[in-house]
C-alpha cells in the first residue's frame, strides 16, 4: 500500500504545492503552526469565577456536583449515598484515588474491570473544564475502560484543577510531556436519542455522573 | 447482511420519493424528529453570545488543514507510528475494505464490535467483513437498530431517524429472547440493547470506529459520541482499528478545540457530547488499560481530486448533520431516498463527487435552493452554489441535452430580445385568456401537470405588465 | 441615505422598475402597485424594455446563458440611479450571482459589480435606502390577523427579515401574527416545483397547514412565485371555503391598492363577463 500512499500525497501536492522536505516534518509543522497560531475565539459566558461556571455547566449536562471541603470526605459521601440506594455495590477504583489515604472501612473495593449491575467508579480526574463542565481523565492515571463500564460513576475533582476554557486543558496536558494512549472527556452520564430523538439518560455508559468538587484535596 | 438489493439498478429520486412520501411509518418517524434539531441548535446558540465567530474559527480551521494536507498527513503519520501505531493509506473503497480485512485476519479476529464511522458505511465494511468470517457487531443504538433491521442509516447523526419506536420493539422482539422482559418505554428499549450488546463489548476481538477528527500535532484520532460505545469499542479490544478519511485532518488541540465547539452545537444542540475521547497510538506500559494494537486506516476516495478544485469547501464538512436537519426535502422524504451513504444538502454535493454514477446528478437538482442549509452550515460550505455547480457540471458532461434543457434555452434566447418577447407573451396571455373564460384559475394546464396536479394555477390577465405600461404611459402624453 | 423626498431642491432618484416575469405575465397589479409606492417615496420611475433576470437558466446548469441574460439587464438599467425589483428571489439572482458570473479577466466584471450595488429589494429600498414614511397610512389592517411568509432567497440572500413588517406597520398599521416555521421553504423552488412535484406538493401542504394554523385571514409576501404556489394551494384545498385566507403581494398592501382580487380569487368584472 505503499503506492497508494505516495499517489494519495502526489494528488494532494497538486493542490498544496507540497513545499516542504519529508526529512523535517517536524520543523515544518512547526513553522506553520507558529505562523498561524491566532488569540482562539472561545464561547462568550460568565467566567469570572471559573469554578462556579464549572459547576453550573456540569449540572445543566447532567452530572450531579457536590461540594465537599476535603477529599477526607469523599468516602463518608460514599457511604451515605450507598444506603439509599444498594448494599451490595462494588467500589471499582482508579489507582489515582488509591493514592489517596481514605477511609474504605465498610466499603466493598476492587481494581478489577467492573462487570456486576451494582458497581459504582470512583476516579479522580485530571482536569475540569469550565466552558462545558467537563472532567478530563488520563488513560496513565486510570483506566479508560473503568470510566464505561460502572453503572455509576463519581468523579473526584480538585477545585485547584478547574480551568476555564479548552485551550487551558491542553496547557496542562502539554505540560506533563506524556501523552497518554487515552484523554477523556466526559461531561455528564451517557446517554443516547436514538429512538424517536428522546433523550435517554444510560445508553452504554454509566447512568449517572456524580462529581465531587474538593475544596482542600490534600 | 442483507445488502443484497445493493448493486441492482435503483429506481430514481423522484420514484423514491413518491415511495417516501407514502410511507407512513417514515413520515411519523421524521414528523417526530422534525423541529426538534432545529429548535436545540438555536437554542445551544443562544446561549453563547458569539457562534457566528466561532463558526468563522472553524471554518479557518478546516481551510488552514486543508491548505497544507500533505504536510499534517504525513505528520500525523509519523506521530501514530512514534506512539506505537500504525497508518495505511487506501485510495478506494476496496482498498479499504482489503486492509481493514488483513488487519482483522492477522489477529485471528472473529467477532468486532463497530462503533459508528461514515467512512465504514462508505466502503460496504460490514458486509465485507463478514463476507471474511469476521462478525461485524454495530454497538452504536441507531446502527445497531439497522443491523438488525438489514438497512443503512438514513442521517449521518441520529443513523435510526426513520425508524419509529414502535418498528424498534418489533425489531427486538423479532431478534431477542426476550422472555418477561418489557419493551414499552425507551428506556427498556436502551436497556435491553445494553444488556445484550455489553457482552459483546467484552468478548470482540477488535475494535473499529471511525473518527470526527485526526490532530496532526500528536497523531491523535478524535471521537465524540454520546452513548460511550465509541469508548468501549476503542478500548476493550485487543486491537483497535480507525476508519476514516484523509480529510478530518485539524493541525492542533486548539484547532480542534474550535471544531468541537460548533459540532456538538450544530449537530444535537450540545455545548458538547458527553464523551469526546482522543486516542493516541497503542497502550504504553504506563497506561492502565488500551488496545495493543492502533491502526488508522485512511480512505482518499477522490477526496484528493476536490482539492483545489472548485468544490474544495466540500471538504470542510465535519459530518454535524445540521444542513439535513434544517432541509425541507430531507424532512419530506427522509435519508434512503438519496440513496446514498450521505443524505441530505451535504449528500448532494459529496455523492456526485465521490461515487459519479448517472443516478447521482439527481441530488443536487432535488433542491429548492432555499439556502438554509448553508446557512447553519457550522463551517459555511456554500451547498447551494455547490450544487449549481454540479448542475453545470450534468449539462456540460451531457451528450444530448433534454427537452426542459431546450425550453430554458430557447427561452433565454427570446429573452436577450425584450420586445420580441414581450408580444409573444402578449400574444401567449391571449390566448390563455379565451382559455380561461371566467375561471379565476386553471385546474390543469397543458406543460405544467406538476403544478396542477397538486395545486391551482392563479389565471393571469389579458395583458402583460410591460404592455400595460406603455399603454398608460402614452395615455399621459397631452 | 439619500435625502427625503420633501427635500424638493435636489433632484428626484431615477428608478427603473424592473417588475419580474411572473408580475408581468401573471400579476401586473404587483407592478404598478410597486410603481406608485416608489411615486409616492419621491422618485421617478421608468420601465425599460425588460425581460427575464436569468435565474431560470441560472439554476439549471446554463451559466453561458446566464452570463448574456445578466449582461443584458445590466445595459438596459444602466443608466437609472437605482433598480428595484419587487421580489427578492430575482434580487437575490442579481446582486449576489450576478458578479459570480463574469471571471476576474472579464472586463465587464467591474461594471457588473457597480451595477449590483444599485439594485435594490423593494422593501430593502424603502425602508433602508428611502426610509419611507407615508404621512397617513394608506390602509388601516390593525383589525386584520395577517400574517407573512420569508421567501428564502430574500430572507437569506438579501437579509430581508424586517423591512416588510417595519413597512407593513408604517403603512397599513399592521403587526404581523407569525406562523410556524415562516422561514422554511414554500416548495415552489422554479422547476423544482414541477419536476419535484411530489415533494413541492409536500413543502406547499406544510406551509399552507401553517398559515392556516396562524389563524390568518390573509398571508402575504415578498415574492409573486411563492405566493402563486401557496394560493395555489390554498384554492385547490379549500375550493368552496369564501373564507379561506387571502394571499397578496406586500406592494398591493403599502400602496393601499387592495382593489384587484386577491391572488387567484374571483374578479367582480370577470364574473360579469367584461
Amino acid at each position: 500500500m505503499t503506492d497508494s500512499r505516495s499517489r494519495i500525497i502526489d494528488r494532494i501536492a497538486r493542490s498544496t504545492g507540497g513545499n516542504f522536505s519529508t526529512d523535517s516534518l517536524e520543523e515544518s509543522f512547526k513553522a506553520l503552526t507558529v505562523k498561524h497560531t491566532l488569540p482562539p475565539v472561545q464561547p462568550q459566558m460568565e467566567m469570572a469565577d471559573p469554578v462556579a461556571t464549572f459547576i453550573s455547566e456540569a449540572g445543566r449536562n447532567g452530572a450531579r456536583v457536590t461540594e465537599l471541603e476535603s477529599i477526607a470526605q469523599v468516602t463518608p459521601w460514599l457511604r451515605d449515598n450507598t444506603d439509599n440506594t444498594s448494599t451490595s455495590a462494588r467500589f471499582h477504583l482508579s489507582p489515582s484515588i488509591l493514592t489517596q489515604s481514605l477511609d474504605w472501612d465498610g466499603l466493598t473495593t476492587t481494581t478489577e474491570t467492573p462487570t456486576a449491575a451494582q458497581s459504582w467508579g470512583v476516579v479522580q480526574a485530571h482536569t475540569g473544564i469550565a466552558e462545558t463542565g467537563t472532567v478530563m481523565s488520563l488513560s496513565d492515571e486510570c483506566p479508560s475502560g473503568l470510566l464505561f463500564l460502572v453503572e455509576r460513576l463519581v468523579i473526584v475533582i480538585a477545585r485547584e484543577d478547574i480551568v476555564a476554557y479548552q485551550e487551558d486543558a491542553w496547557q496542562r496536558l502539554r505540560a506533563r510531556n506524556i501523552l497518554p494512549r487515552t484523554v477523556n472527556w466526559i461531561t455528564g452520564p451517557s446517554r443516547t436519542a436514538d429512538i424517536e430523538q428522546q433523550i435517554q439518560i444510560g445508553a452504554h455508559g454509566p447512568r449517572e455522573a456524580d462529581y465531587l468538587v474538593i475544596d482542600k484535596p490534600r | 447482511m442483507s445488502q443484497v438489493q445493493m448493486h441492482e439498478p435503483q429506481p430514481d429520486f423522484i420514484i423514491r420519493s413518491r415511495a417516501s412520501l407514502e410511507d407512513e411509518h417514515l413520515q411519523e418517524a421524521l414528523e417526530k424528529a422534525g423541529s426538534g434539531f432545529v429548535h436545540k441548535r438555536q437554542a445551544a446558540i443562544d446561549r453563547i453570545g458569539n457562534f457566528e465567530q466561532l463558526r468563522d474559527q472553524a471554518q479557518r480551521v478546516r481551510a488552514r488543514a486543508l491548505k497544507n494536507l500533505d504536510l499534517y498527513l504525513l505528520h500525523f503519520e509519523k506521530k501514530v507510528t512514534e506512539a506505537g501505531g500504525q497508518v495505511h493509506w487506501a485510495e478506494t473503497p476496496e482498498q479499504m475494505r482489503e486492509l481493514v480485512i488483513g488487519l482483522c485476519q492477522k489477529q485471528n479476529a472473529k467477532t468486532a464490535t463497530k462503533g459508528k464511522s461514515m467512512v465504514g458505511e462508505e466502503v460496504d465494511l460490514n458486509e465485507a467483513l463478514e463476507a471474511a468470517g469476521v462478525a461485524p457487531q454495530e454497538t452504536d443504538l441507531g446502527e445497531y437498530v439497522l443491523q438488525l433491521a438489514h438497512e443503512r442509516p438514513s442521517h449521518i447523526v441520529a443513523p435510526a431517524l426513520h425508524k419509529t419506536k414502535a418498528q424498534v420493539q418489533r425489531l427486538f422482539r423479532d431478534n431477542h429472547a426476550l422472555g418477561e422482559r418489557a419493551l414499552d418505554e425507551v428506556a427498556d428499549i436502551v436497556n435491553e440493547a445494553r444488556a445484550v450488546i455489553r457482552d459483546r463489548f467484552l468478548q470482540a476481538d477488535v475494535g473499529i470506529t471511525g473518527a470526527n477528527m485526526l490532530i496532526a500535532e500528536t497523531g491523535t484520532a478524535a471521537i465524540v459520541t454520546n452513548e460511550g460505545n465509541g469508548d468501549l469499542t476503542a478500548t476493550l479490544p485487543r486491537t483497535h482499528i480507525v476508519t476514516t478519511s484523509i480529510d478530518k485532518i485539524v493541525p492542533t488541540w486548539e484547532d480542534a478545540s474550535a471544531i468541537l465547539r460548533v459540532l456538538g452545537r450544530s449537530a444535537t444542540g450540545q455545548d458538547i457530547t458527553t464523551y469526546t475521547s482522543f486516542f493516541t497510538g497503542a497502550r504504553s506500559d504506563q497506561d492502565k488499560d488500551g488496545p495493543e494494537q492502533f491502526h488508522i486506516v485512511l480512505l482518499d476516495n477522490r477526496r484528493s481530486e476536490l482539492l483545489g478544485s472548485e468544490y474544495e469547501k466540500m471538504l470542510h464538512c465535519i459530518r454535524c448533520g445540521a444542513c439535513m436537519n434544517h432541509c425541507p426535502v430531507y424532512q419530506s422524504v427522509g435519508g434512503h431516498t438519496y440513496n446514498s451513504v450521505y443524505p441530505g444538502p451535504m449528500g448532494a454535493v459529496l455523492t456526485p463527487l465521490l461515487r459519479h454514477e448517472e443516478q447521482d446528478n439527481q441530488l443536487p437538482n432535488a433542491s429548492t435552493f432555499c439556502g438554509r442549509c448553508e446557512s447553519v452550515c457550522p463551517v459555511r460550505i456554500p451547498l447551494p452554489g455547490l450544487m449549481r455547480k454540479l448542475r453545470d457540471r450534468e449539462q456540460r458532461e451531457r451528450k444530448h441535452a433534454g427537452m426542459a434543457q431546450w425550453a430554458v434555452k430557447l427561452f433565454c434566447k427570446l429573452s436577450r430580445h425584450p420586445a420580441v418577447y414581450r408580444r409573444l407573451n402578449d400574444f401567449n396571455l391571449r390566448l390563455v385568456a379565451i382559455a380561461r373564460g371566467r375561471k379565476p384559475r386553471f385546474q390543469s394546464l397543458p406543460f405544467l401537470s406538476g403544478w396542477t396536479r397538486h395545486r391551482d394555477f392563479p389565471a393571469p390577465e389579458k395583458s402583460s405588465f410591460q404592455s400595460q405600461w406603455q399603454q398608460r404611459q402614452k395615455e399621459k402624453q397631452p | 441615505m439619500i435625502e427625503t423626498p420633501s427635500n424638493s431642491s435636489k433632484p428626484k432618484p431615477q428608478v427603473g422598475l424592473f417588475v419580474t416575469c411572473p408580475v408581468d405575465l401573471v400579476r401586473p397589479s404587483i407592478g404598478f402597485a410597486t410603481a406608485t409606492l416608489l411615486e409616492r417615496a419621491g422618485c421617478d420611475v421608468h420601465v425599460p424594455p425588460q425581460s427575464c433576470c436569468g435565474q431560470v437558466a441560472l439554476n439549471n446548469g446554463q451559466p453561458e446563458q446566464t452570463r448574456a441574460l445578466a449582461w443584458n439587464i445590466v445595459q438596459q438599467f444602466d443608466e437609472y440611479d437605482y433598480v428595484v425589483i419587487p421580489s427578492g428571489s430575482c434580487g437575490g439572482t442579481i446582486k449576489t450571482h450576478y458578479p459570480e458570473l463574469f471571471d476576474e479577466h472579464d472586463q465587464r466584471l467591474q461594471a457588473v459589480e457597480a451595477f449590483c450595488e444599485k439594485v435594490f429589494e423593494l422593501t430593502t429600498f424603502l425602508t433602508q435606502v428611502l426610509d419611507y414614511t407615508p404621512v397617513q397610512a394608506a390602509l388601516d389592517l390593525s383589525a386584520e390577523t395577517v400574517t407573512y411568509h420569508d421567501s428564502c432567497a430574500g430572507l437569506r440572500e438579501l437579509n430581508i427579515k424586517q423591512q416588510p413588517r417595519t413597512l407593513l406597520k408604517r403603512c397599513a398599521n399592521l403587526d404581523i401574527t407569525e406562523m410556524q416555521d415562516t422561514d422554511v421553504c414554500c416548495g415552489f423552488g422554479g422547476t423544482f416545483c414541477v419536476k419535484y412535484s411530489d415533494v413541492s406538493n409536500h413543502m406547499v401542504t406544510n406551509k399552507v397547514n401553517n398559515i392556516r394554523r396562524s389563524g390568518a385571514s390573509m398571508v402575504l409576501g415578498g415574492d409573486l412565485s411563492c405566493l402563486l404556489n401557496i394560493a395555489g394551494k390554498l384554492q385547490r384545498l379549500e375550493p368552496d371555503n369564501p373564507n379561506r385566507v387571502q394571499v397578496r403581494h406586500i406592494a398591493e398592501v403599502l400602496a393601499g391598492e387592495l382593489s384587484t382580487p386577491a391572488i387567484g380569487e374571483h374578479s367582480p368584472a370577470l364574473e360579469k363577463g367584461e
